[in-house]
């Protein structure tokens, strides 16, 4: 487990009770409950339309929820003061944005804003990853631009970095790249980071939790690893689960009926607990848990 | 045609109509048309009753000749929209499709033209001409029209004719081959105008792409002005570099100024709220910063002014009549006003195009929130709109002075209490639509009218007015100044929408 997780005491973001329904609409979030803690690093994922930006839209304040509180760096969401905001760093999902700026308009725009400028990883970045600096963003690619909204995210080296499916446009190269660095990030300030993506492959090299989204609530919150070890499919008859289930104190995740009083659950096992021999159980891969869990 | 063939271009005929009512324009679309209805009945009124029966005639086929090429306009610009580039390689039958639409429909209007000619000024068992001449000129206008869509610099043409014709030697070199062709023509009138009704109708179904790469091209380049077009009805004015490699090469000196405003905002940057809202007004404005329209507004003023100085003192005529009477400035300060009430239709447009940019915006440090950021958005739009409007005087000053007529303020004069209307709740706004952008114009052109009865019946009162109409402005700015900092913070804009 991270180790600026263990050492952590007060949360970097906290969602309490968050509804928030957009006009006319279902609600998006459902009494969500959340927290982030300084130096970890969350995979959010969820279907199509779980609410994934929303809640990352609420997180930063961007949207209101009709219900709950939402507090970053122990302040109210809504009144941040400077010193909060110049430690947040933001990837939205669009990156076709400051269309008529060039990446060094762009880049000194917000320089001029933030108190702390890391210089020398934004002239490293930008080398590496060959943005033309006096090219129109319109003009660059989708990659290029999204990549230019990362070196951004990233420049006034961020305590918080919210990543809303930062690396969809990006190809291989450019998101083995990324996730370098978010991960020298992460080791070197203890930056709290959390994106959106659907690219499981990704989740596995870098996040250190996942967080599964469903229902408009965060439906489980834990480290890839223990998930991995801890979580089973088990395939029995009702009764039979029930009792094995009680017996191990394990937690059922998801219990979908089969034909003849037979059900398949999801469970995690508590830490340590071995599955009996004779128990009909599969282990599972990130693809199996977003499938059954989103 | 086959009934597959048919079911399609039947559909693709539909296209543009259904279209409005997909966008939620169609009770839009209803509003013009009973606009339009009321506007032809006016005319057949005054026709019928005030104008003189030759021009009557004339007017009377006119009007519908005009309507006829709108609808002729819409649709085939909806065809082209459809001629997708790669609908034409991948889709079976869709190029067959178009040209059955478009041809079916010119066939249609060319023999409604030459029916309605044959009856309105051909004689029983006389002459088929009228109704031959008016088949090919209807046939020709509306390939015309068609051409000109597709390739947008044939427009141009249309002026091209009057110069060049109108010299003795073009005419005297081109009599001998119109009289060739009239001679042709009246030994054989039905073959000759059936052929050249053929030529056309082949014309007109070559103007489809097949689906290589000049077609894509081609259809990029016509969705770009589409698009600028659709834009302009809200208000958008965009950048010349939109309209291409040309635009760019236009644009650059306004650009250049934008740049350099950027450049000096940043090298002045300082957490002071005035430094940053001069630095976030650069992209909450964006293509409508005021230092593009301010450049803007100077240059047409310069046209105006060198424009006013000629016709006042070095020329002659029914023009320099007018404005010898003071009639032509009143007309021109009405247009010149628009250009005053601009940033009323503009800003709130850049607000909700520059709505994701103000996602980061609100996140950097030093941005005011909640009332506060209220506040200061509303002082920035309101000197914007200040600015511009004071900008556009000298041209007022001048048409005031050489027009000797005090209703020349009138329209700029309205255009002043209309900046309340600049103040509205950011955090509800929605995607300007046509409807919401001419409510302002509208306003403004009835307040204006009004002003500028009173100011001819009592030019005298012009003082009195004035101290009037900013009374009526700050009233007007204190009310929504209250009524702002009880709005919710109106970045991102359009996010309670």
């Amino acid at each position: 487990m991270n180790q600026h997780l263990l050492a952590a005491t007060t949360p970097t973001a906290e969602l309490a009770g968050v509804s928030l329904a957009y006009t006319l609409g279902e609600p998006v979030l459902r009494g969500l409950d959340w927290r982030l803690l300084p130096g970890q690093v969350v995979g959010l994922l969820g279907r199509n339309g779980a609410g994934k930006s929303t809640l990352l839209q609420a997180l930063l304040g961007l949207l209101e929820p009709q219900a709950g509180v939402v507090r970053l760096f122990e302040q109210p969401v809504g009144s941040l003061d400077d010193a909060a905001r110049s430690r947040i760093g933001y990837v939205p999902q669009q990156s076709d944005l400051f269309e008529a700026f060039t990446p060094a308009q762009l880049l000194a725009y917000f320089k001029s804003f933030y108190p702390r400028w890391n210089e020398a990883k934004v002239e490293g970045l930008m080398s590496r990853w060959d943005i033309a600096r006096d090219k129109r963003i319109g003009k660059l690619s989708v990659g290029q631009q999204q990549r230019l909204s990362i070196i951004r995210a990233l420049a006034h080296d961020p305590a918080l970095l919210v990543l809303d499916e930062p690396v969809s446009s990006l190809d291989p190269a450019g998101r083995r790249d990324f996730l370098s660095e978010l991960v020298e990030q992460v080791l070197e300030r203890g930056t709290t980071v959390v994106f959106s993506t659907h690219i499981l492959s990704d989740l596995e090299r870098v996040a250190f939790n996942l967080a599964f989204m469903n229902g408009g609530r965060i439906a489980l919150q834990a480290p890839l690893d223990e998930l991995l070890d801890e979580v089973r499919v088990l395939t029995g008859t009702t009764a039979e689960l029930q009792a094995l289930l009680q017996r191990l104190g394990a937690q059922s995740l998801k219990r979908t009926p089969l034909a003849a009083g037979r059900e398949r659950v999801l469970a995690r096992l508590p830490a340590g607990v071995h599955l009996p021999p004779e128990a009909n159980a599969d282990a599972v891969t990130l693809e199996d848990l977003f499938m059954e869990l989103t | 045609m086959s009934a597959a063939v048919h079911t399609q271009a039947v559909l693709m005929l539909r296209a543009p109509w259904q279209w409005l009512r997909n966008d939620g324009r169609g009770w839009a679309a209803l509003v013009y048309a009973a606009l339009a209805a009321l506007l032809v009945g006016v005319l057949l009124l005054a026709l019928m009753f005030w104008v003189s029966g030759g021009l009557a005639k004339i007017l009377l086929g006119v009007f519908p000749a005009i309507g006829l090429l709108a609808a002729w306009w819409l649709q085939f610009s909806a065809l082209l929209r459809l001629d997708h580039p790669h609908a034409a390689r991948f889709v079976v039958g869709h190029g067959r499709a178009l040209r059955a639409a478009a041809l079916g429909l010119w066939v249609g209007m060319v023999a409604f033209v030459a029916f309605v000619a044959a009856m309105a000024l051909g004689q029983p068992g006389g002459s088929q001409a009228p109704a031959l001449v008016a088949a090919m000129m209807a046939g020709a206008a509306l390939l015309f029209t068609a051409m000109a869509l597709r390739w947008r610099w044939l427009w141009v043409m249309l002026f091209l004719p009057f110069p060049v014709f109108d010299q003795p030697a073009v005419r005297a070199a081109l009599s001998p081959m119109v009289a060739t062709v009239q001679a042709h023509w009246q030994a054989h009138p039905v073959l000759w105008t059936l052929l050249t009704l053929l030529a056309m109708a082949a014309g007109l179904a070559n103007l489809f792409g097949k689906g290589d790469s000049a077609h894509s091209r081609g259809y990029a380049r016509r969705e770009n002005l589409r698009k600028i077009a659709s834009a302009g009805a809200l208000g958008q004015k965009p950048t010349l570099a939109a309209y291409g490699r040309w635009g760019e090469v236009l644009g650059a000196p306004f650009q250049s100024l934008v740049d350099a405003w950027l450049a000096h905002v940043i090298r002045r940057a300082s957490p002071q709220r005035g430094s940053v809202m001069a630095r976030a007004e650069v992209v909450l404005q964006g293509a409508q910063h005021w230092v593009r329209q301010v450049a803007g507004v100077v240059m047409v003023q310069l046209v105006v002014l060198i424009g006013l100085a000629w016709f006042s003192h070095g020329s002659s005529g029914d023009l320099a009549m007018a404005f010898e009477q003071g009639q032509a400035h009143v007309v021109l300060s009405i247009g010149l006003a628009g250009m005053t009430i601009a940033p009323l239709l503009s800003l709130p447009g850049a607000l909700w195009l520059s709505r994701r940019e103000q996602a980061l915006l609100v996140l950097l440090p030093g941005m005011p929130q909640g009332t506060a950021l209220n506040q200061a958005l509303a002082k920035q739009q309101l000197k914007h709109y200040l600015l511009i409007w004071s900008t556009a005087l000298p041209a007022f000053v001048a048409l005031a002075h050489w027009g000797q007529a005090a209703h020349v303020w009138a329209v700029v004069g309205a255009a002043l209490p209309m900046s309340a209307l600049l103040w509205r709740d950011a955090s509800r706004l929605r995607a300007p639509g046509s409807v919401l952008v001419l409510v302002p114009y509208l306003l403004t052109l009835a307040l204006g009218l009004a002003f500028m009865l009173f100011l001819r019946w009592h030019p005298a009162m012009l003082l009195p007015w004035a101290v009037g109409v900013g009374l009526l402005t700050a009233a007007l700015l204190a009310w929504r100044w209250r009524k702002l900092s009880h709005w919710p913070q109106a970045l991102p804009a359009g996010r309670l929408a």
